[in-house]
């Protein structure tokens, strides 16, 4: 276990931000923190690390106590600020630098860091360059870089695709999916379920401060999954063929739209071959699809509400 | 970790060209002019050349203003978004405090020095003794950090901050009686000669002017260093508590 947050209780005057949450964090893994804008997910960041206190529970660090330890885990972690936090007046170079240095790098293993982290983030070109000229994405890229430079055992990554373009973000998921195949445990969040989606192993769910849920992203899919849906496209317009359909077992709803019928039915049902059956025998399938829910639904299920909903709030 | 982090302190603030421009070329500029209005007259009150106290004058009101590139740097590093990365670093924020201060202190008084040395080329500005000088001006422009570091740490918002420091700064160039002479009373008296940091400034340095040892130029020294010492203390202990 890398990482262990025990009933974490963080108030600011009448708001609970953050209710008795409970995470663990494997060696390893890459956890998605997924949760919309103001779930707490800096405050449960900030408290993690100790930048801000807790009002109660306990944080342990790569075994290491937080209240007592909080200086030696801080130089082994790296955290991925929300905000562009670099220093605009000082070269890409000079900024890795800076906080290599702080970290303790001098010499030959500060130089040999620096290179490679600026490989890693793909500035290498831009290393004399000062990020005030820098594109949005470019700069968050020197954001990462200065909290990798000191190659951290656990990367702590707070929303770090905020407006940047498509290329950017995938250039920088890929960068995360690297570290973490050299080693690096990564603790991701964001607001954005396809991120999420394409680079975590787990996924903590947050809103209003609390877990609602956590797991892998079959196990949080399976938790909600109480119904699949299946929509046929036929070759012609018939309601003989959803009478039918609706007669099969398992099957809860069937609403036909023009040559399209949308086929709701239990988990498990395992129907789909009978309905294709009854198209046939009804003038054919033009075409067949069937959905699984997504973690977005996942999401929805579980709060009521739309990530994207409080996007820009 | 303050000599490491000092260096890109440093080049910060050298890339900072507007305030190069506001506090070292526009101080030059107003000396150039200033010096070649000033005749051969001597200033009465402070009993040296008219230049001579056009040049000293400016150079401590700018060094006043000086403290505006601690304030800056406090601003952008510790008080705003910056701050939360900086936390998360294996050091204490305090120490990272004092490389700034550091810089500013060395690099403000650097300015003073380098515009003083062009008085005396140009203008013929007797300073007296360089070490006395530099040490002067170095003692004055900590003091002057620390003060405006105090400032960006106890207040909250920036713009009480710069108004703060804007009314600091020219309340002490009232009370040292730049633009006129304040009435004659006990109590303005003694706060224009030991009450703001331009009249401190200025005792400590008429004296390295003029060759002598005054028990005001001493008083004012001491003031300096027992000041710049309690506004250290002051933000060490401001400081533990805002970046814990």
């Amino acid at each position: 276990m890398l990482a262990k947050l025990d009933n974490i209780v963080k108030r600011y005057g009448n708001h609970l931000a953050l209710d008795c949450v409970d995470i663990q964090i494997s060696e390893g893994e890459i956890l998605g923190l997924l949760g919309p804008n103001g779930a707490g997910k800096t405050t449960l960041i900030h408290g993690m690390i100790g930048l801000i206190p807790v009002d109660s529970g306990d944080i342990t660090i790569l075994g290491k106590n937080l209240k007592r330890h909080a200086q030696e885990i801080k130089g082994e972690i790296g955290l991925v600020t929300q905000e562009v936090t670099i220093f605009e007046d000082l070269s890409a170079w000079d900024n890795l630098a800076f906080f290599g240095g702080v970290y303790g790098l001098r010499g030959d293993e500060l130089k040999k860091n620096i290179e490679e982290t600026l490989e890693i983030v793909g500035l290498t070109e831009y290393k004399n360059k000062l990020p005030v000229k820098f594109s949005g994405g470019m700069k968050r890229r020197l954001n990462i870089a200065c909290a990798l430079v000191h190659k951290p055992k656990f990367l702590i990554m707070d929303e770090p695709t905020v407006g940047i373009d498509a290329q950017s973000r995938n250039y920088i998921l890929e960068a995360v999916r690297r570290l973490n195949a050299a080693g690096t445990t990564v603790l991701y969040t964001t607001h954005y379920i396809e991120e999420v989606q394409a680079i975590s192993s787990r996924v903590v769910i947050l809103d209003q401060g609390r877990v609602i849920a956590q797991g892998t992203q079959k196990e949080l899919i399976k938790k909600i999954q109480h119904e699949e849906r299946i929509t046929v496209q036929f070759v012609e317009s018939t309601e003989a063929a959803v009478e039918e359909i609706k007669k099969l077992p398992g099957v809860k709803e069937a609403h036909q739209q023009g040559r399209e019928v949308q086929v709701i039915t239990e988990v498990g049902a395992g129907n789909l071959e009978q309905i294709l059956a009854i198209g046939k025998k009804f003038g054919g399938v033009q075409n067949v699809n069937t959905e699984q829910p997504s973690l977005e639904d996942v999401f929805l299920t579980l709060t009521g509400k739309q990530l994207r909903d409080e996007e820009g709030d | 970790m303050i000599f490491q982090t000092s260096k890109y302190v440093l080049k910060r603030v050298l890339r900072d060209f507007i305030s190069i421009g506001i506090l070292f070329v526009t101080p030059l500029a107003l000396i150039t002019i200033l010096g070649l209005i000033a005749d051969g007259s001597m200033d009465e009150l402070l009993g040296i050349p008219m230049t001579d106290s056009v040049a000293l004058s400016i150079i401590l009101a700018f060094q006043l203003f000086s403290g505006f590139y601690t304030l800056e740097l406090i601003q952008q590093d510790l008080l705003k978004a910056r701050k939360w990365r900086l936390m998360s670093l294996p050091v204490s924020l305090n120490r990272y405090m004092y490389s700034i201060i550091l810089v500013t202190t060395t690099y403000g008084g650097l300015q003073s020095f380098m515009i003083s040395h062009y008085t005396r080329i140009v203008y013929g500005v007797n300073w007296g003794s360089q070490l006395r000088l530099i040490l002067g001006i170095l003692i004055v422009s900590f003091m002057i950090q620390t003060l405006y570091l105090n400032i960006a740490l106890f207040l909250k918002d920036i713009k009480t901050m710069e108004r703060t420091a804007t009314g600091i700064g020219l309340l002490s160039l009232l009370l040292g009686g730049v633009w006129f002479q304040l009435p004659d009373n006990s109590v303005l008296n003694f706060l224009g000669t030991y009450g703001n940091p331009y009249s401190l400034a200025q005792n400590i340095l008429l004296d390295g002017m003029k060759a002598q040892v005054t028990f005001e130029g001493l008083v004012s020294m001491g003031i300096c260093v027992l000041l710049g010492g309690g506004l250290v203390l002051a933000s060490e202990i401001k400081g533990r508590k805002l970046f814990r």
